[in-house]
């Protein structure tokens, strides 16, 4: 039976293919551009959340209890070997390395800006983090160059120092007493995001704990973790918080460190919902326009039917069919389109370099590759066909409540 | 006549003309939503941005912004006065205020931390800024406070203090001896802006020349200019100050990334405008197109009579047009009413998002549309009808008069 309502359905269809035709256009292009929006909003999210965690934070970190929340030096773990043993061997791991943070005042030659000062391990923190790659001037730090510093570019403008000019950091050591060091600057790094190039100084961490006189070897504040997969998170959160004393400890996922991406990532969601809804209401006023036209012009026909015999039911299943097919043509067409055009940019990647500034700001590249989804386009279709289904109820009903007598004297 | 032609056919098939009409007033009302959402957003954002404590446009010492030290201050020069004085005399300019900055160590309980130490006048800051307004605990400066600071939240909990507890603040004076002063913490402020509540101290400014010996000197004069004002003002300050000595920036000049993304987000919204358009006139086209096919005899006829090809062309047109323009107007009725209504009321999506503090955007949307992107897109929708009664006005101007008399 619906194979027949099918059949009639598209032969109805092809009977105008001009207005058939027009509508499928219409139908496709909007579904073309709402897939391309949706692998597009994956795309750049999904690069934002790997550029977010991969600058600077790590997938997860693990700090002495209540360092989150209070930053404050003191709370730093005396020896991180615990953390270190529970590492070893673990499963979904990449690397790990230790830092120490503590934020302080810089100052060079009568100018001085806040800086947010970070030991690092320079071997370990190479494989954990990219601020390796954003060097742009001058080297990496080296583990025998005690005194060595790298600046935020933006920060080092600021300052008015470059390579080899002498910076003093001041920062409180655990006790509360303020420690003041003079470092060399070896390197400036440029990353695009804020809170790097204009806050960070990096130094080798045994000269940190030297300085702030952490003392101990193998004291840090954080240990910073990179896992293998944004999906291997929770996982390794779960493991370590069993191995874990969990009283002397915290272990974090990126997305407690900082909310934004998260946050963002939901705005987004949002963003996208609200233009699916409206460009599928719109499209389907344009179904509804083609399909009322299309009943008013056959009302004889409708007429003609029902007088042989052509029940309620079935003539209003036919035109809900009807539409269907319609929406499924255009719905296929605007798929194939819309993945073409996603996965093209996939490959090549779209270049938005004249946002520059604000896709750095929100640590993405400019260049931005869509990534298709099951889930985003099975979103779109959804919301189609459950479209199709409303657009197509009215013409239905109406073509179903016509009296025959009447709509055979129809001109 | 040719109007009179027209409409008569427009409202013969009456049902098919209101099909068709809703279909456009759909289409035209749902793009003006989407850029009500959007410019909703988006203002919200940028006034947040200016009004919080940016401002609308900065004045300071050449290159301050991107090398501040104290050096590079400014005093209240003529040249300085006289550039204000014609600025606020245009009536474009809401307010100003002074400030004095420069960066310290605070130290709290035990602990110490880097902060932006701003002085600002209490007086005048009320009326540019709504720094105030976040302040929640405790109260903001007020004229006559002597060495009283303001800290913000995250700032405050770092140095493990609270209101009354005394905050040192260590820095440099402008001959670069230490300066060092006590001050009581008299009010805490939450504005979800990390930069704000991270990093931030502020004291009365006539306390802080002072401590830095700096007495008449200041580092920012932040105006707040409506948007529209925005450029004219700025053209006005940079045509009367020397940019030897002076730099004048709008506050997307200082911070670009809002406006940036601003801008894209636009950017997209034109995409999807483009999208809408072609749906609504490939519906117009259906409707011309199919009025035009039905009445291919009595176009023949009309010819056969001496009408000619441009009479009925201009008729399909005209057609067009009227329906065109009924979707315009009942779209832009809905559309409007739609923005008026969620302007008023707010759309809530607090629970799908939290706030997004940096970027200064509430979960709680109220819709407004800027008049360019009005225009624009009722412009373009009603560019759309016309353009898509060309294929149908085509094919009419083609008829042979005696093949259409016999078309079925």
């Amino acid at each position: 039976m619906f194979r027949i309502y099918m059949r009639l359905g598209l032969r109805n269809l092809l009977l105008y293919p001009m207005r058939t035709g027009l509508t499928v256009v219409g139908l496709a292009v909007g579904i073309a551009a709402l897939t391309f929006l949706s692998a597009m909003n994956n795309g750049w999210l999904q690069n934002m959340k790997a550029n977010f965690v991969l600058t600077q934070m790590g997938h997860v970190q693990v700090h002495a209890k209540g360092f989150e929340k209070s930053r404050r030096i003191s709370d730093y773990m005396h020896a991180t070997s615990e953390v270190d043993k529970a590492l070893q061997n673990m499963p979904h791991i990449q690397a790990w390395t230790h830092r120490i943070r503590v934020s302080g005042l810089a100052s060079a030659a009568g100018a001085n800006a806040s800086v947010l000062v970070s030991g690092i391990e320079p071997e370990n923190e190479k494989k954990v983090s990219r601020l390796y790659g954003f060097v742009q001037q001058g080297e990496w730090l080296r583990k025998a160059d005690k005194r060595g510093v790298l600046l935020g570019d933006v920060l080092a403008e600021r300052l008015s120092v470059g390579l080899g000019d002498k910076v003093v950091l001041m920062a409180a050591s655990p006790e509360g007493d303020i420690a003041s060091e003079v470092f060399r600057v070896r390197g400036l790094i440029h990353s695009g995001v804020l809170d790097v190039d204009n806050l960070l100084a990096l130094v080798p961490i045994s000269m940190a704990r030297d300085w702030l006189g952490l003392g101990l070897e193998g004291a840090a504040t954080d240990v910073v973790i990179r896992a293998d997969a944004f999906t291997s998170v929770d996982g390794i959160v779960k493991n370590l918080k069993q191995r874990l004393d969990t009283h002397d400890f915290e272990v974090l996922r990126w997305q407690e460190i900082d909310p934004m991406a998260e946050q963002w990532t939901m705005f987004a969601d949002v963003y996208t919902w609200i233009v699916l809804l409206v460009v599928i209401i719109v499209v389907l006023a344009e179904v509804l326009n083609t399909m009322l036209m299309s009943m008013y012009d056959r009302v004889r026909e409708f007429g003609l039917m029902a007088a042989l015999g052509t029940g309620q039911g079935q003539l209003f299943a036919m035109v809900v069919c009807e539409t269907l097919v319609l929406v499924a043509m255009g719905g296929v067409l605007g798929f194939v389109l819309g993945a073409a055009a996603s996965l093209y940019f996939a490959e090549y990647g779209l270049n938005l370099s004249q946002y520059a500034t604000a896709f750095s700001f929100m640590y993405m590249s400019p260049i931005v590759y869509p990534e298709l989804t099951l889930n985003g386009c099975a979103r779109i279709l959804i919301a189609a066909m459950v479209g199709a289904v409303l657009a197509g109820i009215y013409p239905a009903w109406k073509a179903s409540r016509l009296n025959p007598a009447a709509a055979m004297r129809e001109v | 006549m040719i109007f009179s032609l027209a409409w008569r056919n427009v409202a013969r098939s009456w049902q098919r003309s209101l099909v068709t009409i809703a279909a456009v007033a759909t289409g035209l009302s749902a793009l003006i939503f989407l850029w009500g959402f959007n410019d909703g957003v988006h203002n919200t954002m940028m006034r947040n941005l200016q009004q919080v404590i940016v401002g609308s446009v900065q004045i300071h010492h050449a290159d301050f912004f991107k090398k501040s030290s104290l050096s590079r201050h400014m005093k209240l020069t003529p040249e300085l006065q006289n550039a204000l004085s014609k600025a606020q005399n245009s009536g474009q300019v809401k307010a100003l205020s002074w400030r004095l900055e420069t960066f310290a160590l605070a130290a709290g309980n035990d602990v110490s931390e880097g902060l932006l130490l701003l002085g600002m006048d209490a007086k005048s800051e009320a009326k540019t800024t709504r720094i105030a307004e976040k302040v929640d605990q405790g109260r903001f400066l007020q004229a006559g406070d002597g060495p009283v600071c303001v800290l913000g939240a995250t700032a405050a909990r770092n140095l493990g203090v609270n209101l009354g507890d005394d905050v040192i603040f260590l820095s440099q004076d402008r001959f670069g001896a230490l300066a060092a002063d006590k001050f009581k913490l008299i009010g805490i402020i939450s504005s979800g802006e990390m930069g704000i509540d991270r990093g931030l101290a502020i004291i009365p400014l006539n306390v802080l020349q002072n401590m830095l010996e700096m007495q008449g000197r200041y580092t920012r004069v932040v105006l707040q200019i409506a948007p529209d004002n925005l450029e004219a003002v700025t053209t006005l300050l940079r045509a009367s100050l020397n940019h030897k000595d002076y730099e004048v920036l709008r506050w997307y000049d200082m911070y670009p990334m809002m406006k940036q993304w601003v801008d894209l987000e636009n950017a997209f919204y034109y995409i999807f405008l483009g999208v809408v358009l072609l749906i609504v006139a490939a519906g117009i086209m259906n409707t011309v197109l199919m009025s035009m096919l039905e009445r291919v005899r009595e176009f023949g006829v009309m010819m056969a009579l001496g009408c000619s090809r441009s009479v009925l062309a201009g008729m399909v047109i005209v057609e067009s047009m009227i329906l065109g323009a009924l979707g315009v107007l009942l779209g832009l009725l809905i559309g409007l009413s739609l923005v008026a209504w969620f302007h008023s009321v707010g759309i809530d999506l607090s629970a799908e998002m939290d706030t997004i503090a940096r970027f200064y955007i509430d979960p709680v949307v109220y819709t407004e549309i800027d008049a360019d992107h009005l225009w624009q897109t009722a412009g373009s929708v009603m560019a759309a009808a016309i353009v898509a009664a060309f294929v149908p006005m085509w094919r009419v101007a083609k008829l042979q008069p005696v093949e259409a008399i016999h078309h079925v």
